[in-house]
């Protein structure tokens, strides 16, 4: 039988680079991404006694870093509303200064196309291109059926590459 | 595309960020919340001891003003009103009086 804290090591060792992943991705900022990290490990640790068993613990805990990230993702538009700016505007920005930035021009104009998708279909977007998760996994992280994911995802799809056309187009003028 | 070339992190952050992350547990720790209730015994225990010495120093100044202040009394009692009888006594001859009294 293994205790509290074996369990909540076990769970650190096997989730926290690809967790950290995909909240960089979603949060486009390597501190934002860190506290991020302690904050959901905290909630993961606290609410250990009252896990169930009714999912994996690896869907469990992505289960609540992806409702933290959304949290987080929630504030950041009050923030930017009070700043009479856009969520949207914020990522750009964080996107064009990140200091960790080490891609192409053209994975940087791929970068923001993402961080332009709506928060939900973001994440799916995610989930299926950087983090490669299987439709089942999502399904059971976000409670959204396989069908609704792959629509989402196909979607998803879509305005990314007609934001990089429109993009290829300007640059080709 | 790869997968995450384009954004990388500090040298070293995923061994100190699993460091940080694997010792919540310690920091989460009750042994902190237990910690109080020995703050708060060894404080009334300070305040216990402070009272007992403030109690016992009026005791004892409460005790030796009422010594002298009956003693003065009884001197003023016995004796003439304007003491004039008291220039002529010795101490030892005050003693004397007192104990045959």
């Amino acid at each position: 039988m293994q205790t509290k804290e074996e369990i909540f090591n076990s769970i650190v060792r096997e989730n926290s680079e690809k967790l950290y992943w995909h909240v960089r991705r979603m949060v486009n900022s390597h501190e934002d991404a860190d506290d991020l990290l302690q904050d959901i490990f905290l909630k993961v640790w606290t609410a250990l006694p009252s896990y169930r068993g009714e999912a994996q613990f690896g869907t469990w805990v992505w289960r609540i870093a992806t409702n933290e990230t959304l949290n987080f993702l929630r504030r950041e538009k009050v923030r930017a509303a009070i700043r009479l700016s856009s969520i949207d505007a914020e990522m750009e920005r964080r996107i064009m200064a990140d200091p960790f930035f080490d891609g192409t021009a053209a994975e940087r104009e791929f970068a923001k196309a993402v961080a332009r998708l709506p928060e939900k279909q973001r994440q799916v977007f995610i989930m299926r291109w950087w983090d490669e998760l299987p439709y089942e996994e999502i399904s059971a992280i976000t409670g959204t059926t396989v069908g609704a994911l792959k629509a989402s995802y196909h979607l998803a799809r879509e305005k990314v590459e007609a934001a990089l056309n429109l993009k290829a187009g300007e640059l080709s003028k | 595309m790869t997968k995450h070339t384009d954004i990388k992190v500090p040298d070293g952050y995923f061994a100190s960020l699993q460091e940080r992350l694997l010792s919540i547990p310690e920091k989460q720790s009750p042994r902190r919340v237990h910690l109080a209730p020995y703050f708060a015994y060894a404080a009334s225990l300070v305040v216990l001891a402070l009272a007992g010495t403030f109690i016992l120093r009026r005791t004892a100044v409460t005790e030796e003003s009422s010594e002298e202040w009956s003693y003065v009394s009884y001197l003023a009692q016995s004796l003439d009103p304007d003491l004039t009888t008291y220039d002529g006594l010795t101490l030892e001859e005050l003693v004397n009086y007192e104990e045959d009294y």
